[in-house]
């Protein structure tokens, strides 16, 4: 039970002061502009953006200043910040194949049309702390040639799953978890919502549960893209599309050796990632992810975590968690307090010789 | 390895819209709005004289369209996210109607993109519009080529070494 | 939609969308918290023949999740909705979650009624009323003891707002738009309404 608790408003107030103060650090050193964050924090930005589920590189920026740098607060504030706006309508969905490509990689097929691009990567770097960062001009080339998606590209071999067996389903109404509550078992749609808005640490430690053996899928990356797509909505007094801009995504689809089933030959089936921004490792993890919670699906025994859909998503959402967790620091001295008395009224006729009542012991656990 | 052909079906996009070739235009101008910077498409709007007399009949207001993708990249949509979008609907004395959407909030820049659009309907305006946006295009493929350069340099061919077994 | 239908649709909105707003939803929910009081609606201009005050309740509370059931009379006001609420327009009365009606004789069916588990999702009705003819006694929550309230119900109106009653928890709410002037007055599905004239 909750019991309200009151007062402590001048603490509060010179709290928030004193965080004020404490956020814009010494005031001999300028102070920190959201282009800054913006243009130099670039992947703070798109990890706030991703799993804030809003894209506004802007907004994520100032929500990085404010929050002293802590990336969940951040994602917090975001939240808290599109439940004010109205929702004017839902793109079309984009077009990961026509993307402006600025990374490309396949783990699994070394040849492909448009090539492999590294892009601006982390990858083969020495990861040698270098307190001086300077920046040449990068080379350039000659462009490259369109991108189709490596799955495109290779899936009419029938060696991997196509994208979707029911061209009825191209057409269908998604499901939206910010609208309608969550009930298991989840369709696939809303479970990749949930991912994509999901906790990156979250998923990389299911991810990386599922390739230590706890629900082994057996994958590969058939690809990884970043890189910009244009979003268009429909205005319905207008009659036709407009684009709204452009946006920066990450792709990852992951193919994983699948023996076979009843209905199914065998194949390389796949998992998916889509997530704002340039936010790699989460892209992976979530394509990973949505494998394993396709157990049930490809007749795969579930056996562990990272294929258990109440589980996983249950607790991907890092606000929600976050809540859960740090709600604990709050007073609940009425809480403690009726605990502390029954303790002492549990060692008193335990003192006494006398067994707990059954009344007791159930109290004890609520 | 041999490239097969790209399945059409597979990377078939969206239907196309109308064939209307007004609408085409429209959207095509709306398009380069909202990807132009800012700047551009208030330059654009500050160079038209007279400025226009018009009333604003929506907005400007920032509100939140839902990004959706597609399962595996070409199957069935999902929902990934929002995005903030910034839109405007005005109607000029002359009676046109136009509207600008763009992403993020940026309010003015909606108004200017949904008067563009209004004037663009106007004999007047028509071609002074059309050749900013033609300059706008241009600027926009400029820097997307020389993004897409510098992506190149970094394409790369890793050579798959013989198992030393023996 | 071509340009004669856009013209007509970009006119008629609040004039100070946010606070006529602000003023409408309270005239709503002070209506439907005290069944039978009338209260003003400010000012709105949707396509004739729907009236000032269905418009401004529109304005007020459909956007673009709340589809809306428009009476076939009302068919001329559908882009002028969905351009300013962002609401889709449905035919199916089964989908709306707010239907604009000719009168409370008119009703379409299979509008929902909500289910046990989730009463809200039922059907709002915004209907014109004629605010004289019969005195009905109200009773129920948000009335203390009775309330008397001159409209001109039908007994098969009242019936059927009796049967509607019966549903609760399920069952439709109704927003009544005086004729006569833009003042609205709330039926919620727990008011019990009598005549108590003939």
């Amino acid at each position: 039970m909750y019991v309200a608790v009151k007062g402590g408003a001048a603490a509060i107030a010179n709290a928030h002061r004193l965080l004020a103060k404490d956020r814009r650090g010494d005031p001999a050193v300028p102070e920190l502009t959201a282009e800054q964050i913006a243009g130099q924090l670039t992947l703070a930005v798109d990890r706030v953006m991703a799993e804030g589920s809003l894209y506004d590189p802007e907004l994520a920026a100032i929500a990085i200043r404010q929050a002293r740098g802590d990336l969940i607060e951040a994602i917090f504030l975001v939240r808290a910040f599109r439940t004010t706006l109205p929702r004017l309508g839902a793109s079309r969905p984009v077009d990961t194949a026509a993307m402006a490509i600025e990374r490309r990689i396949s783990a699994t097929f070394k040849d492909l049309p448009g090539g492999q691009v590294l892009g601006p990567t982390f990858d083969y770097t020495h990861r040698l702390i270098e307190p001086d960062l300077g920046a040449e001009p990068p080379a350039t080339a000659d462009p490259l040639g369109p991108a189709p998606r490596v799955t495109d590209v290779l899936g009419h071999e029938g060696l991997v799953e196509p994208d979707a067996a029911d061209p009825a389903a191209r057409d269908a109404e998604p499901g939206d978890l910010t609208r309608e509550p969550l009930v298991s078992p989840l369709p696939r749609d809303v479970r990749l919502q949930a991912l994509a808005r999901g906790d990156e640490g979250w998923l990389l430690g299911l991810a990386y549960s599922t390739q230590r053996g706890y629900g082994r899928n057996h994958p590969f990356v058939g690809e990884i893209r970043t890189g910009a797509v244009e979003l268009e909505l429909d205005v319905p007094e207008l009659g036709f599309p407009v684009t709204l801009g452009t946006m920066t995504l990450t792709e990852c689809q992951m193919v994983n050796q699948f023996h076979g089933s009843a209905e199914e030959p065998p194949q390389f089936t796949r998992g998916y990632g889509l997530v704002f921004g340039r936010v790699e490792r989460k892209a992976m993890a979530m394509a990973l992810v949505d494998r394993a919670l396709r157990a049930g699906e490809l007749g795969e025994d579930r056996v562990a975590p990272a294929q258990d859909e109440e589980f996983v998503i249950a607790h991907s959402d890092n606000v929600q968690a976050t809540g859960f967790v740090e709600h604990l620091k709050l007073p609940h001295y009425v809480d403690f307090q009726a605990e502390a008395a029954l303790v002492r009224r549990l060692r008193a006729e335990a003192a006494a010789g006398a067994a707990p009542g059954e009344t007791d012991a159930q109290e004890a656990a609520e | 390895m041999t490239r097969p052909a790209p399945d059409p079906a597979a990377t078939a996009p969206d239907p196309a819209p109308a064939p209307d070739p007004a609408i085409a235009s429209r959207q095509a101008l709306l398009r380069t709005l909202a990807l132009a910077e800012a700047d551009e498409v208030l330059a654009t709007l500050g160079a038209i004289d007279p400025a226009p007399d018009y009333t604003v009949v929506r907005g400007p207001e920032v509100g939140l369209v839902m990004v959706r993708g597609r399962i595996g990249g070409g199957g069935a949509p999902f929902n990934a996210g929002e995005a903030t979008v910034a839109r405007c609907t005005v109607k000029l004395a002359s009676g046109e109607v136009g509207f600008g959407h763009v992403m993020g909030r940026d309010e003015t820049r909606a108004k200017a993109i949904a008067l563009l659009d209004a004037l663009a309907q106007t004999a007047a305006h028509a071609e002074t519009i059309a050749a900013a946006a033609r300059a706008m295009d241009a600027a926009r493929t400029a820097r997307e080529a020389a993004r897409a350069a510098e992506v190149a340099a970094t394409r790369v061919d890793f050579f798959t070494m013989v198992r030393g077994e023996d | 939609m071509d340009n004669s239908d856009l013209t007509t649709a970009l006119e008629g909105a609040f004039a100070h969308p946010v606070f006529d707003a602000q003023a409408a939803f309270r005239a709503v929910l002070s209506a439907l918290a005290e069944p039978g009081t009338v209260h003003a609606l400010p000012a709105a201009g949707p396509p004739a023949p729907l009236s000032a005050g269905a418009g401004a309740v529109l304005l007020t509370l459909a956007d673009q999740e709340t589809p809306v059931y428009l009476a076939p009379a009302f068919a001329a006001a559908a882009p002028w909705l969905t351009f300013h609420t962002g609401a889709p327009v449905t035919a199916d009365p089964a989908a709306a979650r707010f239907a604009a009606v000719t009168g409370l004789n008119a009703l379409p069916n299979g509008l929902s009624v909500g289910d046990d588990v989730y009463p809200d999702r039922s059907a709002t009705l915004i209907a014109p009323v004629r605010l004289s003819g019969r005195t009905l006694r109200l009773a129920g929550p948000g009335i203390d003891g009775a309330r008397t309230l001159d409209a001109d119900l039908s007994d098969a109106v009242l019936a059927r707002l009796a049967a509607n009653r019966a549903l609760f928890p399920r069952g439709l709410d109704f927003i009544l738009i005086d004729e006569a002037g833009a003042g609205v007055v709330g039926l919620p599905r727990t008011t019990e309404v009598t005549c108590t004239s003939q």
